[in-house]
């Protein structure tokens, strides 16, 4: 005779904890304290982490532009010109140079950058940025009074 | 996170020259150094050799540096330096060879004060430059390198402006290059 109710009694309880403990502990092994062994503590710290890391890729990002600004305007001013302008009238010229190769060259290559500086401050001339003279910007209704 | 903070926990970071030291003029960072060992102890017998052969040499080749000699009875030997920065270093010379001290002392003259780390540098090219990296001199006049001074030329007011004169010259010279094309062309 074959007795089939034990099978009725068993019950899934669920996936094997540890493991699911040891992926947030792996994450948490350079905190202090209790905070990187004990679970409980440490998944508070890595969720929160794991928030900022989320949010922070974008703050990343704005961090680099302001800085690769800061050091082109640096060179600009140098030379004779802004940021501003060399950017919009490099924009104009036709030359697609980014913010991080133009901070690599005004640091490293220093000679490439003047050139471009240079080229710029003679193009705006002719753009008539920063003056009255130049063509009328596209767009813009004067009715001859400019 | 801030490079303060990770620089404390790791005790590493990114390379940094502390104040622009050696970008226009380079300061010895060591302040003073004492010597400190037995006249008669075995220990001290590398110390009192470099004592004797090369400290008056290093004392005449560092002018900037306070040498200071400490005899002490019964006390190992040591080196302990101080830096610009308050910092100090520490490194005892019991049994130490004169080549040994020699090499210790070269050491503490050429660092900072600031404490050793593991430099961290997430790139790497074998070839960073080719026209060579930018110098505070290198967009400047030449003529800054043989100027003699006090130099009249030189310490004028700088202009921040064009004086409106310069504008109509500009606008003159600018108009007479404009007509002088015309005709040719």
């Amino acid at each position: 005779m074959v007795i089939t109710s034990p099978t009725l009694l068993a019950r899934s309880r669920g996936a094997d904890k540890y493991w699911k403990q040891r992926r947030i502990l792996r994450l948490s092994a350079h905190y202090y304290g209790r905070r990187q062994n004990c679970y409980s503590i440490a998944i508070r710290s890595v969720r929160r982490a794991l928030q900022y890391s989320t949010l922070h890729r974008r703050l990343n990002k704005l961090m680099y532009k302001t800085l690769w600004e800061g050091r082109i305007n640096a060179s600009c001013q140098e030379l004779g010109t802004t940021y501003n302008d060399m950017y919009a009238t490099m924009d104009q010229a036709g030359i697609a140079l980014d913010r991080k190769i133009l901070q690599n060259l005004a640091i490293w290559e220093p000679r490439s950058f003047r050139a471009l500086a240079l080229l710029t401050k003679a193009k705006q001339e002719e753009e008539g940025l920063n003056s009255l003279d130049g063509p009328v910007p596209a767009g813009v209704v004067t009715r001859g009074m400019l | 996170m801030t490079t303060k903070t990770w620089r404390l926990f790791w005790g590493s970071g990114p390379a940094r020259i502390p104040l622009q030291n050696g970008v226009g003029r380079y300061v010895q960072q060591l302040q003073r150094i004492t010597f400190k060992f037995c006249k008669t102890h075995g220990g001290s017998l590398g110390m009192r050799e470099y004592i004797e052969k090369d400290l008056v040499e290093f004392a005449r080749q560092n002018p900037g540096v306070v040498v200071y000699l400490k005899p002490r009875r019964h006390r190992s030997p040591c080196l302990k330096a101080e830096y610009l920065n308050g910092e100090d270093d520490y490194i005892s010379t019991q049994k130490h060879t004169c080549e040994d001290i020699q090499k210790w002392v070269e050491y503490l003259r050429c660092r900072s004060g600031y404490p050793v780390e593991h430099l961290i540098n997430y790139h790497h090219t074998d070839h960073p430059s080719i026209q060579g990296p930018w110098t505070p001199w290198l967009h400047r006049d030449h003529k800054l390198n043989v100027a003699q001074y006090p130099n009249e030329e030189l310490s004028t007011a700088h202009k921040l402006e064009k004086t409106a004169t310069e504008e109509l010259m500009e606008l003159y010279e600018k108009q007479k290059m404009l007509t002088e094309m015309e005709k040719t062309s």
